[in-house]
């Protein structure tokens, strides 16, 4: 499915990604670990093409994408999620859905100013399918509430939802447990196991080795823009002391 | 939703249509600023697109109003093409202005942007006065011919009005659809943040470019309105920084995201010279100083808005709205 071969990303004199290659097979769900810095965002970065390796290449089903531009590496059906978030803060909820879906694209200028009868019957299926992706989630009651109205976990979700629309055969999530509560924290493990029953391959960023015993079939771990290892979520919780003696603060952010 | 629109186009109609036989017959008022206002409307609505919408700056939105219409005057009367014919051709060279304009600065952003559109401005005018043998350099063109209908000669300032606000409605009218549609939703995603459009599928420097272009040709169109449907002459002073201020702040004080506010917001910045005038004149002020206080009047608005109303007329009736 995703292929990254021996990329490298140097900013500057900064290493930011060292020769790194890995795979993310179908309908497979593999995590992402690594402590600040280790490179894990500037790594879907360059999966995404918001950034070009310094070398390497990023195969999806064997084509390369390195030097595609990033939305066509969302319309050939690799999505990713933002740390931080980003909702469309000028759109309601159920449009920051809509304008994923891929379908709304066929609503140009003509279109857009003729509401011919076929471009209605567009619209009404963007926006049944974009409400689709908000129940998914379980943001159903907001539709018309503006993205910023929403809580930091609910924006969580929408993005989530957002990326859902564009109809990803691979998701990359990055840290989308982060600043969560418990409870949300939850929820949003469902949604993940939900989306990956639907057959959709999913590459996330966690720092809960928790949630990723619980979701993840393979973990890797990158260190100072190096992949250290590799393996099942139980074997990376046994390596404890290679993990002990790459980041020297055990536990902390292993529970 | 339907019926509101429709009477909400009902009695816009009604007032365009009433508004120069009450002004001339009612109290022999010049039709002039209320034709300038069709011409505003026309540009405000087109940089609205740009600015409102999609969140590009624009400082030299004036530059495609004076090719529109430097392209159909010279078209129509040193080439002697049809009138009828000059308008879409000067309309067509607006269009590919914008593309080739919109190509390179609409890689830049914020305050580049600004720059760069408003330096584009300042170098299209600059041809305008310097290519004399197309422009008329500093003079400009004059006699320029009106819009032909068979034997019908469309001269008079009310043929010149209803002409001109015909198409300023048609135009507020699609944009206005336009800006409500998947394309004006994908317009303010970008808006919103350029990085996650792009992630969310949408092709952002092709997008930006399109509604550049488009924008850049309904301002050439109102050029070519301009120099066929006015007063016959257009000289390069028209065209100006000031009058690509003056649009922004028709965008401003209407509220970023409505055409309609767009719209309200050139009627206001059309009308307002004239009305400081009246009120000058019952003042017994003489022309510099009516001409100081417009000014002053003109600043004072924009600073109000920009204080107490950022969002503009639209935004703040919305917000009174949710909030009562």
């Amino acid at each position: 499915m995703l292929e990254v071969e021996a990329v490298s990303c140097h900013f500057g004199g900064l290493v930011a990604l060292d020769n790194v290659s890995l795979r993310v097979e179908e309908n497979e769900l593999v995590g992402l670990m690594g402590p600040n810095g280790a490179g894990k965002t500037t790594l879907f970065n360059v999966i995404n093409s918001f950034v070009s390796p310094t070398e390497g290449t990023v195969y999806l089903r064997g084509e390369e994408i390195t030097s595609l531009a990033p939305h066509m590496i969302t319309r050939k059906g690799l999505v990713r999620t933002f740390q931080d978030i980003r909702v469309f803060g000028w759109l309601s909820v159920l449009e920051n859905v809509e304008v994923a879906v891929p379908l709304n694209r066929n609503i140009g200028f003509w279109k857009g100013m003729l509401l011919t009868p076929k471009a209605r019957l567009t619209e009404g299926f963007v926006k049944r399918r974009a409400a689709e992706c908000l129940d998914l989630v379980g943001l159903s009651g907001l539709h018309d509430r503006s993205a910023h109205s929403l809580t930091f976990g609910e924006q969580r979700l929408l993005g989530v939802a957002r990326a859902l629309a564009c109809e990803p055969d691979i998701l990359l999530l990055d840290e989308p447990s982060s600043g969560l509560n418990q409870d949300e924290t939850e929820v949003l493990a469902g949604v993940i196991r939900e989306i990956h029953r639907r057959n959709i391959a999913i590459f996330i960023i966690e720092h809960h080795i928790g949630m990723l015993m619980d979701l993840g079939q393979r973990i890797i771990v990158l260190d100072r823009g190096k992949k250290i290892m590799e393996g099942t979520p139980a074997e990376v919780k046994e390596e404890e002391r290679v993990i002990e003696a790459y980041f020297g603060e055990k536990k902390k952010w292993l529970t | 939703m339907r019926g509101a629109l429709l009477v909400k186009w009902t009695v816009l109609t009604a007032t365009v249509i009433l508004c120069p036989i009450i002004l001339e017959y009612g109290f022999s008022y010049s039709l002039e600023p209320a034709l300038q206002a069709g011409f505003f409307v026309i540009l405000s609505v087109s940089l609205a697109l740009v600015v409102g919408l999609t969140g590009q700056i624009s400082l030299g939105h004036a530059a495609f109003f004076g090719i529109g219409a430097y392209s159909a005057a010279i078209l129509a009367s040193r080439g002697h093409l049809p009138v009828l014919l000059a308008i879409p051709a000067g309309t067509l060279v607006g269009l590919a202005a914008g593309f080739l304009i919109g190509y390179p600065v609409l890689k830049l952003k914020s305050y580049y942007l600004a720059l760069a559109t408003l330096v584009v401005g300042i170098a299209v005018q600059e041809f305008f006065k310097a290519a004399g043998f197309l422009t008329g350099g500093e003079i400009g063109l004059y006699d320029l011919p009106n819009i032909r209908l068979g034997n019908f000669e469309l001269s008079s300032s009310f043929a010149h009005y209803y002409v001109v606000w015909m198409f300023a409605l048609i135009i507020v009218f699609f944009c206005d659809r336009l800006s409500k549609s998947f394309l004006g939703k994908r317009l303010r995603a970008i808006h919103s943040d350029e990085g996650a459009a792009e992630s969310a599928g949408i092709d952002v420097p092709w997008t930006k470019l399109g509604i550049f272009t488009f924008s850049a040709g309904i301002a050439a169109f109102g050029g070519t309105l301009f120099a066929h449907c006015s007063y016959g002459t257009i000289d390069p002073g028209e065209f100006g920084v000031i009058l690509s201020i003056k649009i922004i702040t028709m965008v401003v004080i209407g509220g970023m995201f409505s055409v309609y506010g767009a719209a309200m917001g050139a009627v206001i910045i059309a009308l307002l010279p004239e009305m400081i005038r009246r009120l000058g004149d019952l003042a017994h002020m003489d022309l510099t100083q009516i001409t100081h206080l417009q000014d002053i009047a003109f600043g004072v608005i924009l600073v109000i808005f920009v204080i107490f109303a950022p969002q503009g007329i639209i935004g703040k009736m919305r917000m009174s709205e949710t909030n009562a």
